[in-house]
C-alpha cells in the first residue's frame, strides 16, 4: 500500500513539474519594449498638461494614444497573458483616457492634479514592467 | 479648511470595519484571506486619498479632479494586483468597486 502511495506521489510531482512551465507566459520582448517606450512618452506628454493647451499637443496625443492602443492589442493577443492584458486595458480605459478627456475638456490642468495622475500611470507601468520581466525567458 | 481636512480623514479612518463587512458580502470561501487583502488595499488607497483630500481642501484641485484621482488610484491598485496575480480578478472587482464608492462618498460628504 505504501509503495502504491509513493508511486502516486512521484506521479503527481512529475505531472506538476511537466505542467508548471506550460502555465506561465513566455518572455515577451515587444511587451517589455512597449512598457519602456510608453513610460517615457506618457510621462512627458502628461507633464505638458499643466503648461500647454490640449489643442497645442494634439499630434503628440494622437501618437501616444495610438502607441498605447497597439500595446493593449499586443498584450491581448498573447497567450496565457490574461492578467497583463487586463492591466494594460485598465491603464488605457481608467487612467490615460480619462486624463486626456479632462485635459481636452479644461484646456489646461492644475499642476498638482497632473503630478498625482502622472505618478499613478508611472507606478502602474512599473507594475506591468515587473510582471513582464518575471516571465520565463 | 483644516477642519474640513480633519473631517475627511476621520471619515476615512472610520471605514475600516465597513470594508471588512463588504468583503463578507462577496466572499464565502477563504474569507479571512480576502479580508486581509481588502484591508491592505484600503490602507494604501486611504493614504493617497488623504493626500488628494488635502489638495481639495486647500483648493489646489477641483472636486471632479479629486474624484478622478481616487478612481485613478483604484485603477493603479488593480493594475498592481493584476501584475502580482495575487488575487482572482472577478472577486477583486466586486470588493474594490464597493470600497471605492464608500471612500469617495465619505470624502464627498465631508467636503
Amino acid at each position: 500500500m505504501k509503495t502504491l502511495y509513493n508511486k502516486f506521489c512521484w506521479l503527481a510531482l512529475g505531472l506538476l513539474l511537466v505542467a508548471a512551465p506550460a502555465c506561465s507566459a513566455k518572455f515577451d520582448k515587444t511587451g517589455l519594449d512597449n512598457v519602456t517606450n510608453l513610460s517615457t512618452a506618457l510621462s512627458d506628454l502628461m507633464g505638458k498638461a499643466a503648461t500647454s493647451k490640449f489643442s497645442a499637443q494634439s499630434d503628440a496625443i494622437k501618437k501616444v494614444s495610438a502607441d498605447l492602443d497597439k500595446a493593449v492589442q499586443h498584450a491581448a493577443g498573447k497567450k496565457k497573458n490574461k492578467e497583463v492584458a487586463e492591466a494594460w486595458k485598465t491603464m488605457q480605459n481608467d487612467l490615460v483616457n480619462p486624463f486626456l478627456d479632462r485635459w481636452k475638456e479644461k484646456g489646461m490642468l492644475d499642476k498638482d492634479f497632473v503630478k498625482e495622475s502622472t505618478a499613478q500611470v508611472t507606478k502602474s507601468l512599473d507594475a506591468i514592467k515587473k510582471a513582464e520581466m518575471a516571465k520565463k525567458k | 479648511m483644516p477642519d474640513k481636512q480633519k473631517d475627511i480623514e476621520k471619515g476615512l479612518d472610520n471605514l475600516d470595519e465597513q470594508i471588512v463587512g463588504l468583503v463578507g458580502k462577496h466572499i464565502k470561501r477563504n474569507k479571512e484571506r480576502y479580508e486581509k487583502v481588502a484591508k491592505k488595499l484600503h490602507a494604501e488607497l486611504k493614504k493617497d486619498a488623504k493626500r488628494y483630500a488635502k489638495l481639495l481642501a486647500d483648493e489646489k484641485i477641483e472636486q471632479r479632479d479629486f474624484e478622478m484621482l481616487v478612481e485613478g488610484r483604484w485603477a493603479q491598485l488593480k493594475i498592481e494586483l493584476l501584475a502580482e496575480a495575487s488575487i482572482s480578478k472577478n472577486k477583486f472587482n466586486g470588493i474594490a468597486a464597493d470600497v471605492l464608492k464608500l471612500t469617495v462618498d465619505t470624502v464627498v460628504d465631508a467636503v
